[in-house]
């Protein structure tokens, strides 16, 4: 008697073949989904970290006290951006910048902040350029006034860390001046509200 | 005999009560009459003339209530002027946005009326009055209603029998007084009274004086009424004041004073010409000299032994605020020139920093009054700022000033008319540095073209001068 094997089927090449072309698909899907790629359609995935600030600023509110058309004080607010404290000499700079931009027929053209000091006892001192006492600018009581007390005012409302101004004391170039126009300016200033407009 | 009587009647109707023939004609037409509220007839009106001078612009109908006419750049001949408004005369409340359509009338003297191009209401002092009809603005100019503004601005307004609209400045007021032992009477107007315009005639039998005011109109509170009536009580020597429209179109406003004796008239020469001033003196008698009798402030005499340094602001090089036409510095020292008039009336001895345009430093004008050992000092200025920035103020420093500002704000407020901004406390160097009471006035903007022109006139000057004097005479009375 005579034995025919050809038509024998053999299944454990073809299981061998189907897990070894499994096995060869899954890694492709591993290696396609966790190897760090360039391509733009990739999903970028980022290692845990602590949060940080991306920026090294912050927003602070100045008050300003902008003179208007009869002659009087309006309180407006300002966002200022500033570092990250907030430095009380940053901001008056700040504050004279804004008030020069917003209010510049009340000061000499050309006048120029130069620096500010502080004092123990709450004076800011502000050091002026020469052409902020310009005496033929200071003209008028209204004008004397708005100029000086817009600055008085809005520099003693400074929301500085480091320091709070009770009062102004004005240098040009460094030294002491007596008057601005017919006003005394000779000591420190306070701030006044009677020239602040009432709502 | 009763011919006789009637013949009578007509003349003294001529003569004393000429109105009575014209109030007849004006009665029957409702237009001739400026009575506020009164509905006047439009339909006979072909023109406009405003205090004598025709307006070529045709008014415009509106409504049946008004007549419209852009007579704002003649209003200088009623007293008064057209300005921008004062953001401080603006109604409470009113929106920013809404600024533009407002304006003022302004009144030498008085507080201006705001009016709102295209609403019927006036503002006077912060209260609304209503008018016919509202403002309007045409091709760039002001249209205003006129049977509503006339009574305003004291003006008359009345219907000619031509159609000619006739708005024309009134005799005001009759006040009837002794200065010195002598009898007096001031005749108020409300507007200057042009020269050569009042005539002045006597009748012996019955005796009386009477003033004719050409181009005048009834006014008396009269409500455009043109019937004559008493004006004033007598006083000594005068029985009664009466006053007619003596003719009309053109109006001649009569005034008369019955005199219980013949007396002779002397007219004084007043700075404020809307004031007409006359003494009475007997026949033959010299008139005394006495000027501004009206405007004398009060307290003659209470200011011996005081010396007042009157400090005039700035000068020299030094022009202070510049307005338009005029600079500071001239203004403040005709004030202080005529203030010191005012304070040496008064019995003051007064010293004044500089008398003419020099220059003297802050320091100079402190030392000066310091070394006279002055009582009392008065600096004089002008403020400037924006054109639309308004009014008086007085500042003071030291707390011993305090009164002496509130009393000089109060009468310069008065006498100016300008809104008042009030005292306020503030480190000028004359007043901080000088030992004795001290103020700074601010008299009005110089800065305001309004003010400005209110300035340039000397009466308006001499109104702010005799403002600050009775301040300071106010304040000898009351705390020294």
């Amino acid at each position: 008697m005579t034995q025919d094997n050809s038509n024998n089927f053999r299944p454990l090449p073809v299981i061998l073949m189907v897990v070894i072309l499994a096995a060869i698909a899954s890694g492709g899907w591993w290696l396609k989904t966790h190897r760090p790629t360039t391509s733009a359609n990739a999903v970028q995935i980022n290692p845990p970290t602590t949060p940080v600030e991306t920026s090294d600023k912050k927003s602070i509110s100045l008050t300003l006290y902008i003179p208007n058309d009869n002659a009087m004080l309006e309180k407006h607010s300002v966002k200022d951006s500033i570092g990250s404290s907030a430095h009380f000499a940053d901001l008056a700079k700040n504050a004279c910048s804004l008030l020069q931009e917003k209010a510049p027929d009340n000061f000499p053209k050309g006048t120029k902040l130069i620096d500010v000091k502080t004092k123990p006892d709450g004076t800011a001192i502000l050091n002026f350029n020469s052409k902020f006492n310009d005496s033929s600018f200071w003209n008028s009581s209204a004008l004397a006034l708005m100029g000086t007390y817009s600055i008085v005012n809005t520099i003693t409302a400074i929301p500085a860390d480091d320091f709070k101004a009770q009062q102004v004391q004005f240098q040009v170039e460094g030294k002491p001046i007596v008057v601005l126009g017919e006003l005394d300016v000779s000591d420190p200033l306070k701030p006044e509200t009677q020239w602040v407009q009432k709502n | 005999m009763k011919w006789m009587g009637l013949l009578l009647c007509a003349v003294f109707a001529f003569t004393y009560a000429p109105s009575a023939r014209a109030d007849n004609d004006l009665q029957g037409n409702p237009a001739a009459s400026s009575v506020y509220g009164q509905t006047p007839d439009l339909g006979t009106v072909r023109s406009v003339s405003v205090g004598g001078q025709e307006v070529r612009a045709l008014p415009m109908r509106v409504g049946n209530l008004d007549i419209l006419s852009p007579f704002t750049s003649s209003l200088s001949s009623l007293g008064a002027s057209a300005s921008q408004v004062n953001p401080s005369n603006l109604p409470k409340g009113t929106p920013h946005s809404q600024k533009n359509e407002f304006f003022q009338l302004n009144i030498a003297g008085q507080r201006p009326i705001v009016l709102q191009i295209g609403k019927a209401t006036a503002y006077v002092d912060g209260k609304s009055k209503p008018l016919l009809a509202a403002p309007l603005l045409m091709k760039g100019q002001i249209w205003l209603p006129v049977f509503s503004i006339a009574p305003l601005l004291g003006a008359s307004a009345r219907v000619a029998p031509d159609g000619t609209l006739h708005i024309n400045p009134t005799v005001q007021s009759v006040r009837v007084f002794k200065v010195k032992g002598t009898l007096t009477v001031t005749i108020s107007t409300s507007a200057p009274i042009p020269d050569g315009k009042i005539l002045m005639g006597t009748t012996d039998n019955p005796p009386k004086i009477y003033f004719d005011f050409q181009g005048f109109s009834m006014g008396f509170n009269a409500n455009g009424s043109t019937d004559q009536q008493t004006v004033s009580a007598g006083k000594d020597e005068i029985d009664q004041v009466r006053a007619g429209l003596f003719q009309s179109f053109p109006d001649t406003t009569r005034v008369v004073l019955d005199l219980n004796k013949p007396m002779q008239a002397s007219v004084q020469p007043m700075p404020d010409k809307t004031l007409f001033a006359v003494l009475l003196v007997s026949p033959g008698t010299a008139a005394a000299t006495v000027s501004n009798v009206d405007n004398a402030p009060t307290g003659n005499g209470s200011m011996k032994g005081l010396t007042i340094v009157v400090d005039a602001g700035h000068g020299g090089h030094d022009s202070g605020a510049p307005g338009k036409k005029s600079v500071e510095k001239n203004h403040a020292l005709d004030i202080a020139k005529r203030l010191k008039n005012y304070l040496q009336n008064m019995g003051a001895k007064v010293l004044m920093t500089r008398d003419d345009d020099t220059f003297i430093s802050l320091e100079g004008r402190v030392s000066y009054a310091n070394s006279h050992k002055a009582d009392i000092f008065v600096s004089c200025h002008l403020n400037s700022y924006t054109g639309s920035s308004a009014g008086t103020e007085t500042y003071y420093y030291t707390s011993q000033s305090k009164n002496l500002a509130y009393e000089v704000q109060r009468s310069l407020d008065a006498a100016s008319g300008l809104p008042n901004r009030g005292v306020k406390s503030a480190r000028f160097y004359v007043i901080r540095h000088t030992s004795m009471p001290s103020v700074l006035t601010e008299s009005c903007f110089i800065s305001n073209p309004h003010e400005e022109a209110l300035v340039m006139q000397p009466s308006y000057r001499d109104k702010l001068a005799r403002g600050i004097a009775q301040g300071i005479a106010n304040y000898v009375k009351k705390y020294r």
